[in-house]
């Protein structure tokens, strides 16, 4: 069987990405009025809005855990987000979406701060185009920074797999149904610890460890981006001031 | 050492802006104060702000840049009274710290107030506070405990109290007398633990947060 050509002689991709090449990404902050922390990343030709309502009561009260939060997510694409319409109803992929987003951003979020209340997250994909948990894991720790809960660390996602025999960062829709594997990584880039490894396809002992390094990599890259966003938001103001009032202490 | 900017005496704010995750200090350098965590000998940011180094304590703590309204220790709610019992109320908190809170959690206060506390009585020795509360009275407290997970308030001083309520007998609006309440419509008073500033708070909250 012929293999779809993925990665041209040049080394470029489908969509003209080198093999470490992220897609372009772009992170909004505080878009929607009613939500306690909001984000809008557009992830390539993903677009993802998220939102976090919450701490808040729980309901049913039964679920409430009397000493720490309860997480919730719910991950959901549109009718609209994929070439023939997508049934809106919640599909087998996205509850177990919605779970794995919901355990990659637990370790990060600190539940304790909050007994017997809830924390809400939404991740609404308007477009999809490969790699949406991982966008949806982005924004949503962002969002959820946004709403003033306090985090261990921000979370940042990226995936990496194998086209053409070759380990390649962030794959899309096309790389991902043509691909021989698809490794979506999350991860606390302050804590260096992994929170969310899936892997989906064959791969040896040296391919993997060239994946998650070059996955983690990607993360590493995400989180600037992240970064970036947060510091625009909160102190876009006060970063472009001179510090001409400021001294240095040396203790 | 990073850069910082000297405020009075020995106490500093650091410019670095911080956001989760961030190391702020060894655990050798600073304690860990307000909004931040310590893990693997090292002082980290739980929060998006400002760092604040507090050099004669060997403190650190965030000066956080936007807050998740929940309920602390200290914290003045205004809500609802949505639950009586014996010698308790439960409130649902509509306010902390004159902000809106979508939370939808309750608070429990209880209604046993001390003499100190309703100094009023103390010319008649005779009478003793017997205070009504009526479902729907609105209710200023102060967090004072947060055991078991549930907030504890109290309304047990001089500005905490109802702030604001309707006659039970015709629903019309009232006017605070002392420590007792009286309908402008028909006249009916009641005994109520009223805030210092009955009356005006519930239009002061609504103008803030419009």
């Amino acid at each position: 069987m012929n293999e779809t050509i993925l990665i041209d002689e040049s080394g470029k991709r489908t969509d003209g990405r080198s093999i470490d090449e992220l897609r372009e990404i772009k992170l909004t902050i505080g878009v929607l009025k009613k939500a306690n922390g909001s984000a809008f990343i557009e992830f390539g030709k993903n677009k993802i809005i998220v939102a976090v309502y919450g701490p808040r009561e729980v309901h049913p009260k039964h679920m409430a855990q009397p000493d720490k939060c309860v997480l919730r997510c719910r991950y959901h694409m549109s009718p609209f987000s994929t070439d023939t319409r997508k049934n809106p109803a919640p599909s087998r992929r996205e509850i177990e979406i919605s779970k794995v987003i919901r355990e990659a951003l637990e370790p990060a979020v600190v539940l304790e701060d909050y007994p017997r209340a809830a924390i809400d997250i939404f991740v609404e994909v308007l477009q999809a185009d490969g790699g949406s948990r991982c966008a949806g894991i982005t924004a949503a720790s962002v969002a959820l920074a946004d709403a003033g809960i306090n985090m261990r660390d921000l979370v940042a996602a990226c995936a990496a797999g194998k086209i053409n025999n070759k380990i390649a960062l962030d794959i899309n829709d096309v790389e991902d149904k043509e691909g021989s594997a698809d490794m979506p990584v999350a991860y606390l880039p302050n804590l260096e610890q992994i929170t969310l490894l899936q892997l989906d396809g064959i791969l040896n002992k040296s391919q993997f460890t060239e994946c998650l390094e070059k996955a983690l990599q990607g993360c590493k890259m995400v989180y600037e981006i992240q970064r970036k966003a947060l510091m625009e938001k909160y102190f876009g103001n006060d970063l472009s001031l001179d510090d001409e009032n400021t001294e240095e202490i040396k203790e | 050492m990073s850069k910082v900017t000297k405020l009075k005496g020995l106490r500093y704010v650091d410019d670095k802006f911080l956001l989760p995750g961030d190391h702020i200090a060894y655990i050798e350098e600073f304690e860990s104060g307000n909004n931040t965590y310590e893990v693997d000998g090292s002082v980290r940011s739980s929060a998006l702000g400002t760092g604040n180094f507090d050099f004669k304590y060997r403190r650190v703590s965030i000066n956080r840049k936007n807050v998740a309204t929940f309920p602390k220790i200290g914290d003045e709610l205004v809500g609802y009274i949505e639950m009586l019992f014996s010698s308790m109320i439960s409130i649902r908190i509509l306010y902390i710290n004159n902000i809106k809170s979508d939370s939808g959690l309750s608070a429990i206060a209880s209604t046993k107030i001390s003499d100190s506390g309703g100094h009023h009585f103390r010319r008649d020795r005779e009478r003793k506070p017997r205070f009504v509360f009526r479902v729907g009275d609105i209710v200023r407290g102060r967090v004072f405990s947060l055991m078991n997970s549930s907030v504890h308030a109290t309304i047990n001083d001089k500005n905490l109290g109802v702030v604001y309520c309707l006659c039970n007998n015709c629903g019309g609006d009232t006017v605070k007398l002392n420590n007792s309440v009286k309908c402008v419509e028909c006249g009916m008073t009641e005994d109520k633990k009223v805030s210092s500033d009955f009356g005006k708070q519930t239009l002061n909250l609504y103008l803030k947060n419009k």
